[in-house]
């Protein structure tokens, strides 16, 4: 240590130092005051900080870790992007001291260990000093990194997914009589140019089988394979491709292609998996999208911001509500305490699915940094989450718990009959709530505890109550502990041990043996040696209670043994407080008679009916009963016939407040920095964007900003999405990534031939779809050709089609339609019979049976956490992500799934139940049709007769273990079903 | 993925027996998956010090004031206010009139190192000498659900890849047969799958359950692995048809290695289907075995069933298993007496046997078992007998491969509140496992959403003190 060593150079600064602080008397002590200062900073501050801060905060500054340095005196006056470190003489404002005091709102530093406490308080007496510092030297400013140079938006919309869309030509081809459309040209021209040719087309059968799956997400049957193939007209193809479009079967094929961007579930996932009753709205408003056809940028506006939309009746209405389902889908971490933190981890996740489901854009990375490779600043992350923040998705609490929140759900709009019927059931219930309060207050009140009483009435044999009893000095009523029979219980108040008893005469119907119990609330503080004196015929005899324990039987009664007693009131059993210690409590005794009565009524002695005064009590009492009674079966009746809820949806609303937000340094919302004026993506405005209302959150610009026909990435990505869907890949093939790390389009003056006919037609996606259908190109066979395959073995030019692999979704609803178990019915909840929370962190109880068992995969209830097996198998995506081309696996556990499972077990059951009911078929033609029914096509006699083979020979074992020829017919069939249902050919599609 | 030049198996395919389910117990299905598997064991970034983990998952958040460590001043001040700051965002009825609690087990030094533990881990204090404790641990997330997933993705705000998936994805699998990672009886609730699911990583590499928290031990499987319907001799004629088809298929379209994958994937499934049964029959173990792990025993039974699996498949080279005692048991926030004494009761024995087997196996050598819940518990008591949630300074210990042993690293407050002395993160002990197998946190990354994501984002470091010299 060099305590003396910085002095001469020391001056200016502790000058400057020693005149904020105005104690300064004479030259001489302020000297002194500086030797001293800086002799503390050498002996008690230096070495802190070089042992426990230099590793990080030394040299340069680093802006992703460090942003500042502590080496110079510049460097820790100065300070950070938070703010300056040390501000001499003010501890508020020194954030050092907040760091190394592990405030929790801000950092803890040093990370590993808290100072000592005497250390801290060294540099709160430092700062207090005026933090005398005598090290000198400027702080290295490190070289700017490309994130932080201004980003030069011009050159960067040069980036093909960011110019502006253009109108290529159309490109002149060689082979001109090959297209059919400019799609074609489009990309035969790109195969000339690689002295390449597409394979040839592909036949009727194989073309049908692809038509159905990809429009409808179901194979063909035997009939409209055969319907298609033998279709005479030249417009066979384009009629089927326009019949399917209208099935309703399209949008739940087409509407599950967008429930994979809007991750949607049924449920919450994390950790508090609570249920999502109305997420289905949600999902049946996407399928009726597609089925209607609603322009793109409409299904945009509403998912953001029907809401705010206008509208002109309560369907519309109920739509644009349901809509932004889409912003509130996301898994949300419930139970995170740091509520300001859960709602902008709720901003992110829409900030990021926005970005990526409508423009192909990655924004989440700017939440801590400006985008590494993309043109997105910070700003323009902060611009959106003054939107989205403005916006209430987080809303409440559930489960009675303060730190689990709940989201936002909206009523939507109602018949007014239902209303009228809902309002007249609130009101009818509040009234007869009301009437059961009174009635039950007032017998309460009348009768003790009510329930209490009851059981008294329920005892056998004979009961004597304490009320009955006959008392020797001074017993208190009480009805303090509550295992008590009757109105009450007496004690002796723990006092004049030896001069109290208690005597309880019974009037015995019968001589007999009967078994003696006593009755009383047994607790701590209690006496533990309670003697009770029974006379019987046999004499007197005693018997010691221990009342620190309730009673064993029923917690309240104490067996005394059994005895013999005449008939009438010759017995009697006494409580007495001698020698006791604690207090001593009575409360009732019962006989019970070890033989049959002669007369079953007899059950207790009623003690009220002696005296008079309790008469018209117990007369009340009768009546409050029977209304109480009545009551409550009214109340069950009116909820029994309730009409059914309101409608209410997942949905956003607006924040009463709505505002710019600040940019959160390095994402942490709670060191907020710069106010960002609300907005969108800078590089993909080509005009100026619409201002945001300071009134309103802004969604309703935003949607109206990503429906602009200039937004560059809003068409070019969904036609990129549809071409996807269609051949497997898309033009872009990484669809969700439109940026720098994004692929290349193979063919982007087709993408853009494409995204402006999207426009130009409105928007209309089944238009798109057919369009791209009729072409040639769609319509290729997938057939290998060594020669084109050595050229481009990734078909990236499209010289055939792709062989592609069915979806989960696909191959479920294909087996179930085979097997002929497919229920087609559309829309509702699958998950009504859910409790409140879907999974619960404890044991869970089983799930009943699924209602939606044999529906469309589109209606199973997708729990987060519980996806059925049949989908996340074959490669569903986990339903808290956004996923817009979904991976393709292959696990065993696919083949463990069509070998082992259930389901795949039974339908094929199913299936060859199904097949061998026409008993008039040959073997050969059940063979052929099951082909066509899974395959699409005609067995080979070959296949018939391997076929045939298997079946018999599996017959013959079957039947050797199973007498039932029938049963071993129909398994062997089974066997054979479930292998076409396995085989790779079913589950690819051609 | 691209379409490879003409495969493997087009050269195999000429030689392979007609009949698919021949070529099962054949050399063509591994040789062709060896070549293509994104499973395939993989040179990891530098000499690893273990090959698998273990990780003994105790859900709820066992509490270290009660088990490992030791803390004679709250015994001493039992009864009195909190002498410090409690943390922000605990229970607002609770705030007022905080008292500590001593811990109702007495505490013992154990072995040659002298580890403090208490009388609730007797059978694992057996094994101090070969303990590495860390007193200092804290994470994120005041409630369950977030501390867990935090624990096991490293995140406590959004859906990440497990820990498991990461090592699967950064070293692949030891064998072929069975999946690289494991994860036995595994919780539902707080996280559920995500706990052992692969996000955005390929699904290759989520981890594949055994049973869960609801379903006895003895009756855990791998779904789909049984065939109820039919016998094995029937199930094989029918593969073999079955795969006589499929390579027709292939043979007609020529070249697909997606087809050939298919094809592949269910001859795997087929050895895994005989494979997995006998690996999971815990029968062929000895009594003494069977004993050693408290089978013998209706408490510890189904622990003991699971850390058995456990060591068996460990032997078999899966990478990462996961065992649970799960559905939230530890959670004491009253009746700590007796819901803490049932707990150990239920793993003290089976962890201790578990410990005492791979050591006689030698397999300690190169497994490292790590033990610990999401979270602790407080040194406060809360209502008479219950301790709230301590994510602030909690315990967690480590055994076998690369640790060092007897050992314990860093501390909490005198009171065991918040951890002081040499902290540990969640991420600082993920770096950490990472490192031991021979990765670097930091290298070991994955592109998605345009970002290179990590297991520990951008924070961790690794406990370089607990690393065996």
């Amino acid at each position: 240590m060099r305590p003396f060593l910085y002095l001469s150079c020391l001056s200016i600064a502790v000058v400057c130092v020693v005149n904020q602080r105005a104690h300064a008397e004479d030259p001489q002590t302020e000297l002194q005051q500086k030797q001293a200062g800086i002799e503390f900073f050498e002996n008690k501050i230096r070495p802190v900080l070089v042992e426990h801060c230099y590793d990080c905060h030394a040299g340069e500054p680093d802006p992703e870790n460090a942003s500042f340095v502590l080496d110079t005196r510049a460097g820790i006056r100065m300070g950070g992007d938070s703010g300056k470190a040390v501000v001499p003489g003010n501890l508020k404002s020194s954030l050092l001291l907040q760091a190394i005091e592990h405030d929790p709102e801000f950092y803890a530093m040093p990370p590993d260990e808290k100072l000592p406490a005497n250390v801290i308080a060294d540099f709160r007496k430092w700062i207090q000093m005026g933090a005398p510092d005598p090290r000198e030297g400027q702080v290295k400013t490190s070289p700017q990194k490309k994130s932080e140079l201004a980003i030069d938006f011009e050159k960067e919309r040069e980036f093909w997914s960011f110019r502006p869309l253009t109108k290529p030509d159309v490109p002149e081809v060689k082979q001109s009589d090959w297209p059919r459309n400019d799609i074609d040209r489009f990309i035969l021209s790109k195969l000339e140019q690689k002295q390449m040719t597409p394979v040839q087309a592909a036949d009727r059968q194989t073309l049908v089988r692809r038509v159905y799956f990809d429009l409808t997400g179901l194979p063909p049957t035997p009939k409209q394979i055969q319907q298609f193939v033998n279709d005479p007209s030249p417009q066979a193809y384009e009629h089927l491709i326009d019949r399917l479009l209208e099935t309703p079967q399209y949008g739940e094929t087409w509407g599950r292609h967008w429930l994979d961007l809007a991750r949607y579930a049924d449920s919450n996932g994390l950790d508090i998996n609570l249920t999502f009753y109305n997420a289905w709205r949600y999902r049946d408003y996407v399928i009726q999208a597609f089925n209607q056809d609603k322009p793109y940028t409409e299904f945009i506006r509403e998912q953001i911001a029907g809401d705010l939309l206008p509208f002109e009746n309560d369907e519309e209405r109920t739509q644009n509500i349901v809509a932004t389902g889409f912003l509130v889908m996301g898994a949300k971490m419930l139970s995170e305490r740091d509520k300001e933190k859960l709602r902008m981890d709720v901003v992110d996740e829409q900030i990021d699915v926005t970005g990526r489901a409508f423009m192909g854009m990655t924004l989440g990375c700017a939440r801590c940094h400006d985008h590494k490779f993309d043109p997105i600043p910070m700003t323009d992350y902060y611009a959106l989450a003054g939107i989205f923040r403005s916006t209430e998705t987080v809303h409440g609490n559930r489960l009675n718990n303060q730190f689990v929140s709940g989201w936002m759900t909206r009523p939507l709009p109602i018949k007014p009959e239902h209303a009228a019927a809902l309002k007249k059931y609130e009101t009818d219930l509040k009234t007869l709530e009301a009437k059961l309060k009174t009635d039950s207050d007032a017998l309460e009140k009348l009768q003790g505890d009510t329930s209490q009483q009851m059981r008294l009435k329920e005892l056998v044999g004979i009961v004597v109550d304490d009320a009955e009893a006959t008392k020797t000095g001074a017993w208190k009523e009480s009805a303090y502990s509550k295992n008590y029979l009757g109105v009450g219980y007496v004690h002796d108040m723990n006092e004049e041990q030896g001069k109290k008893t208690i005597r309880f005469t019974p009037d015995l119907p019968a001589a007999g043996k009967y078994e003696v119990r006593f009755a009383f609330p047994g607790s701590g503080g209690r006496a533990s040696k309670v003697p009770v004196n029974i006379q019987s015929e046999q004499g007197m005899q005693t018997v010691y209670v221990d009342q620190t324990k309730q009673g064993p039987i029923d917690g309240i009664f104490t067996s005394l043994g059994s005895f013999e007693f005449a008939a009438g009131k010759a017995g009697h059993v006494e409580i007495s407080n001698k020698g006791t210690s604690g207090y001593v409590v009575v409360d009732a005794v019962q006989f019970l008679p070890q033989f049959k009565l002669p007369n079953q009524d007899v059950k207790l002695a009623k003690k009220d009916e002696a005296k008079p005064d309790h008469a018209a009590q117990q007369n009340r009492i009768k009546e409050l009963q029977a209304s109480v009674k009545s009551l409550k079966s009214e109340l069950a009746n009116l909820k029994e016939n309730a009409p059914r809820p309101a409608p209410m949806a997942l949905a956003v609303g607006e924040q009463p407040d709505p505002a710019d937000y600040r940019i959160a340094r390095r994402g942490n919302i709670h060191q907020l920095g710069d106010k960002v004026d609300r907005g969108f993506l800078t590089i993909a405005s080509l005009q100026d964007p619409p201002p945001v209302s300071p009134q309103q959150s802004g969604r309703l610009e935003l949607a109206n900003w990503l429906s602009q026909s200039q937004n560059p990435l809003t068409s070019r990505v969904m036609v990129n999405r549809i071409w996807k869907h269609l051949f497997g890949n898309g033009l872009v093939r990484s669809v969700d990534n439109f940026g720098h790390l994004g692929e290349q389009p193979t063919h982007p003056e087709l993408l853009d031939y494409l995204a402006q006919r999207f426009v130009a037609e409105g928007w209309s996606i089944k238009t798109l779809i057919r369009e791209i259908m009729v072409s040639n190109t769609y319509r290729l066979s997938s057939d290998f050709s060594a020669e084109r395959y050595q050229k481009d073995p990734g078909n990236h030019l499209v010289w055939r089609m792709n062989r592609r692999r069915l979806s989960a979704e696909k191959i479920r609803d294909a087996v179930l339609s085979i097997s002929g178990k497919l229920n087609l019915q559309q829309g509702g909840s699958s998950v009504a019979h859910y409790p409140e929370q879907a999974i619960s962190p404890n044991r869970n109880k089983k799930v009943e049976q699924n209602p939606s068992e044999f529906r469309r995969s589109i209606y199973l209830p997708i729990v987060r956490g519980n996806v059925p097996a049949a989908l996340t198998v074959f490669d569903f995506p986990a339903p808290e992500m956004l996923v817009g081309n979904r991976p393709t696996t292959t696990v065993p556990a696919q083949a463990l799934f069509m070998m082992n499972s259930p389901f795949v077990v039974s339908q094929a059951e199913q299936t060859a139940s199904k097949l061998l009911t026409d008993s008039k078929q040959s073997d050969r033609q059940r063979v052929s049709e099951l082909y066509l029914a899974c395959l699409g096509r005609e067995a080979t006699t070959a296949e018939q007769s391997e076929a045939v083979q298997y079946i018999d020979a599996l017959k013959q074992q079957n039947g050797k273990e199973n007498s039932d020829a029938k049963v071993a017919e129909q398994k062997a069939w089974a066997s054979y079903c479930q292998i076409l249902f396995a085989s790779t050919e079913f589950r690819f599609l051609n | 993925m691209e379409a490879r030049n003409f495969s493997r198996r087009q050269m195999l395919k000429s030689s392979a027996c007609g009949f698919g389910y021949m070529a099962l117990a054949g050399l063509s299905a591994e040789a062709a998956l060896k070549s293509q598997s994104p499973l395939m064991s993989k040179t990891p970034h530098f000499e690893p010090r273990a090959k698998r983990v273990i990780f003994l998952f105790m859900h709820g958040g066992p509490s270290h004031v009660d088990t490992f460590d030791y803390k004679p001043r709250l015994n001493k001040e039992d009864g009195q206010r909190l002498p410090f700051k409690a943390a922000k965002n605990i229970e607002k009825s609770s705030q007022e009139n905080l008292r500590l609690m001593k811990s109702p087990w007495k505490f013992k030094q154990r072995g040659e190192s002298g580890l403090w533990i208490s009388e609730l881990f007797d059978n694992v204090a057996e094994h101090a000498d070969d303990l590495c404790v860390i007193n200092s641990m804290h994470t994120n997330g005041q409630s369950h659900g977030q501390a867990v997933m935090k624990l096991h993705t490293g995140s406590d705000s959004l859906v990440r890849p497990s820990v498991g998936s990461w090592m699967v994805y950064g070293l692949g699998t030891e064998n072929n047969n069975l999946p690289g990672f494991i994860s036995i009886c595994p919780s539902r609730g707080h996280g559920g799958v995500r706990n052992y699911g692969s996000a955005f990583l390929p699904a290759v590499y989520q981890g594949t359950a055994i049973g869960d928290a609801d379903t006895a031990a003895r009756e855990a499987q791998i779904r789909f692995l049984a065939n109820n319907s039919s016998s094995v001799s029937q199930q094989r004629q029918q593969l073999g048809l079955l795969q006589a088809m499929n390579e027709r298929h292939l043979a007609q379209v020529q070249v697909d290695n997606e087809i050939e994958g298919v094809i592949n994937s269910y001859e795997l499934a087929f050895r895994m289907q005989s494979e997995v049964p006998t690996l999971m029959d815990l029968n062929s173990e000895t009594k003494e075995t069977q004993a050693l792990y408290g089978i013998d025993d209706k408490t510890t039974e189904n622990f003991g069933r699971q850390c058995l699996m456990a060591r068996r498949f460990a032997e078999a080279g899966v990478r990462y298993i996961e065992v649970a005692l799960g559905n939230n048991k530890w959670d004491q926030h009253s009746g700590l007496k007796n819901g803490h004494e049932r707990n150990s009761k239920m793993v003290d024995k089976p962890i201790a046997g578990l410990l005492a087997d791979l050591k006689q196996r030698g397999l300690l050598e190169d497994t490292l078992v790590v033990w610990g819940g999401e979270f602790g518990r407080t040194p406060i008591a809360q209502g008479t007998n219950g301790r709230d949630h301590n994510p602030q300074g909690y315990s967690m210990w480590l055994a076998g491969a690369g640790v060092k042993q007897g050992h314990v690293h860093g501390a909490t407050d005198e009171y065991g509140y918040y951890a002081t002395r040499d902290k540990v993160h969640i991420h600082d002990l993920h770096a950490t496992l990472l490192h031991l197998m021979g990765m670097d946190h930091k290298r070991l990354t994955y592109r998605y959403a345009g970002r290179d994501f990590r297991l520990t984002d951008v924070y961790g470091e690794v406990v370089t003190e607990i690393l065996k010299g």
